[in-house]
């Protein structure tokens, strides 16, 4: 088994006067892919410093139901590997027999755990080559078996492949994939790239300002984003942000009106401000005049690779823009569109807060 | 404003050709990428532009004026390098002011300028600022105010955007095409370098494909993109690159086909008259496979190795008969490592010669 759990978990470096992380209450348990992901300085590094037991902080955290307040780092069950990879000056199979040289095992039992792991990692051609030497993605690999190597239950990934060259970095991805199908314990892998998240999660902390926004599956975090911040950060374009008023029991965006939504009538009825998002995907457009769509004017389009277009509208008197992402094969920049606004994939949020109304 | 025009250029790092033999003409007044992975040569062939580096051969024109042996200063030249390399004593402004410095523009002139580039890249409250208070995509903008703003023949635009995180590269890329249509750009040599075919894609009339060292295609951007032109661009241009089948004509009956394995067979009797030879290569887009069939699709099975889900989508990397395969869907959903079958629509293949590596025609039955 394995769980750690975070109760109202705060940490300044200055002494209170401004707080990296902020009332943190979280579970992660056994056999769980979990992502910690947000824009530098969210507090996604501090927040896995205080699982390694590297960091002071207020609040409590438990492995296990266990208090870990007084216990030290290397009584902690954890490995981790860094964002520059660090490899001890020998070869490949010292640097993975390094961790557990003085574990009392039979030597034919240390020797099986690190060809296991190097089968794993793909290191056999190069384990007697001297670590140092290797390329960063190499060197990042090694560390990786360094760390998985003891039998650690927590696993911490600090952006692992941010300073991995870009044609390297899907090989390490998938090895990691690998290695979190084959051992059954508990990742934690922080990141800024929300596809890393998405590759090498099942459930996202989406983190700004040292506070989670959301901890939810990543499916779910997709399709209803707690937060416009997460809206926006997740995704790409990112969710489209409009601000409307609720006028005669309709969403009024100043040149265009949308009938409100069921889910949101309640909301809409007492609130006169809001803001409402939705995803540059979920729009049809269309080049000729529908009920219930909605005149734009196409600005520019951007092609964005693997046959989707970005298309850039703004509205009748240009008060709203919008991205729409998709095919579009029949629309052209600098001409007249019709867009309709699916119900179901409305959502609206709290003007002052951002925060999602339902 | 002048035509840049590269003759012949070589370039060798001990011993090793980073240049063979580049040759280009590129007009003023077209937006231009230099598109290739990491050591393709952009880098250098933007220094030897630049006269930061010397060829070992060839010659460099800027319209009728050969400039290979003008030293860097004389060349009215304007980069962007990789890492923003801000003076870190200087204040934003004086980092701005700084090329308009070297060249003595009067005080006046050089406020009226740093001052409209600040609007224009929307850094007006950072003026006062040093650059170790800057955030990572606040420096980026200083350094492009600090290529920009003064008058120059050619600007090299050096991956301006790598590094920095990808919520800020999104907002650029749309920004930077407006950026650059600013008066004293949009009547120079403009020459962006990029690894990212999506950049060139949304920012760029025209690219230049890059690899080893040697140029493997120059091209319309969005012509080439939809239709490629050779082997190697079908190889290099996209990422992941577009997917490739050896296959070879053979005969079934009355019926002509191309046949690269059981599953991957083309009925090409239409196509006869443009098929004089046995070999060919079948190239597939990496968008053209599909979780339902539609149509005449053709069954493929797969072995899976990693889905890389993206918001935008999913990337598929698969193995097919000991070869790498890369599919794309346009949603994020994650699948298990293993056997997997698609369809393929036989109306998505481009076939090319194998001897020649060009495009003969895209399959349409």
């Amino acid at each position: 088994m394995a769980r750690v759990e975070m109760k109202d978990v705060s940490c300044s470096y200055d002494g209170g006067m401004t707080y990296a992380l902020r009332n943190v209450d979280m579970t992660m348990e056994q056999e769980g892919r979990y992502s910690l992901l947000g824009p530098s300085g969210c507090g996604k590094t501090t927040l896995l410093k205080i699982i390694a037991g590297l960091l002071e902080y207020t609040g409590d955290v438990y492995f296990d139901g266990q208090n870990m307040r007084e216990v030290p780092i290397e009584d902690r069950s954890i490995a981790m590997v860094f964002q520059s990879p660090v490899v001890y000056p020998m070869s490949v199979y010292e640097n993975l027999l390094f961790p557990i040289r003085r574990e009392k095992l039979a030597s034919q039992e240390r020797e099986r755990r690190v060809r296991e792991i190097s089968s794993i990692l793909e290191l056999d051609p190069i384990l007697d080559a001297p670590a140092h030497k290797l390329g960063p993605a190499d060197r990042q690999t090694v560390a990786l078996g360094r760390a998985l190597i003891k039998e650690a239950k927590i696993i911490l990934l600090d952006e692992p492949l941010t300073s991995i060259e870009a044609e390297k970095r899907l090989v390490l991805r998938t090895k990691i994939k690998r290695i979190q199908e084959e051992q059954h314990k508990v990742f934690i892998y922080v990141t800024h790239d929300q596809s890393e998240a998405l590759t090498l999660s099942d459930r996202i902390a989406v983190m700004n300002e040292g506070r989670i926004l959301q901890f939810d599956t990543k499916e779910h975090i997709y399709e209803h984003p707690a937060y416009l911040f997460v809206g926006y950060f997740m995704g790409s374009p990112g969710m489209n942000m409009l601000e409307g008023k609720a006028k005669k029991g309709m969403m009024d965006f100043v040149d265009f009106t949308l009938p409100v939504p069921p889910d949101y009538e309640e909301y809409i009825g007492r609130h006169e401000e809001f803001e409402m998002g939705i995803r540059p995907e979920n729009f049809t457009v269309s080049t000729r005049k529908k009920r219930d769509f909605i005149p734009f004017y196409c600005m520019d389009i951007q092609e964005k690779g693997e046959g989707l277009r970005i298309l850039y509208l703004t509205s009748k008197e240009k008060r709203n823009e919008l991205k729409a992402v998709g095919t579009f094969p029949d629309i052209k920049s600098g001409s007249e569109v019709w867009v309709l606004f699916p119900a179901g994939k409305i959502r609206i949020y709290d003007k002052e807060s951002g925060k999602t109304v339902l | 404003m002048p035509t840049l025009r590269i003759q012949g250029v070589d370039k060798s790092f001990s011993g090793e050709k980073v240049l063979d033999n580049i040759s280009l003409e590129v007009r003023e007044g077209t937006f231009t990428t230099i598109l290739g992975p990491a050591g393709a040569g952009k880098t250098t062939l933007m220094k030897i532009i630049a006269g930061t580096l010397k060829p070992e051969k060839g010659k460099i024109h800027l319209g009728e004026k050969e400039i290979t042996a003008v030293r860097p200063r004389f060349r009215r030249i304007a980069m962007i390098s990789q890492g923003y390399n801000l003076y870190p004593n200087l204040t934003v402004y004086e980092n701005i002011a700084s090329p308009l410095r070297a060249e003595r523009y009067p005080d006046s002139e050089v406020d009226k300028r740093v001052t409209k580039q600040a609007d224009i890249l929307r850094i007006r409250h950072l003026l006062r600022k040093q650059p170790h208070e800057l955030s990572g995509g606040e420096a980026q903008r200083v350094a492009l105010g600090r290529a920009l703003v003064r008058d120059a023949d050619i600007f090299l635009l050096d991956e301006p955007l790598t590094g920095l995180d990808y919520k800020l590269r999104e907002g650029m890329t749309y920004e930077l095409k407006e950026i650059l249509k600013a008066e004293n750009i949009k009547g120079a040599v403009l020459l962006y370098a990029t690894p990212n075919y999506e950049e060139a894609l949304s920012m760029s009339k025209n690219t230049i494909l890059m690899n080893s060292g040697k140029v493997l295609w120059y091209g319309d951007t969005l012509e080439g993109y939809k239709s490629p032109p050779s082997l190697d661009f079908a190889k290099y241009f996209y990422s992941p690159s577009m997917n490739l089948f050896d296959c070879s004509l053979k005969r079934k009956n009355q019926t002509l086909f191309l046949v690269a394995s059981k599953e991957v067979s083309l009925p090409v009797t239409h196509l006869k008259d443009k098929l004089p030879e046995e070999e060919y290569v079948l190239g597939l887009p990496t968008h053209a496979f599909h979780f339902e069939r539609t149509k005449n699709m053709m069954a493929v099975t797969f072995s899976l190795t990693l889905a890389d889900v993206t918001p935008a989508g999913t990337v598929l990397h698969m193995e097919f008969e000991g070869k790498r395969i890369n599919g794309y869907l346009p949603y994020p959903k994650d699948f298990p490592r293993g056997s997997l079958q698609l369809f393929v629509d036989p109306e998505d293949f481009f076939i090319f010669m194998k001897k020649s590596g060009l495009l003969i025609t895209r399959y349409r039955s």
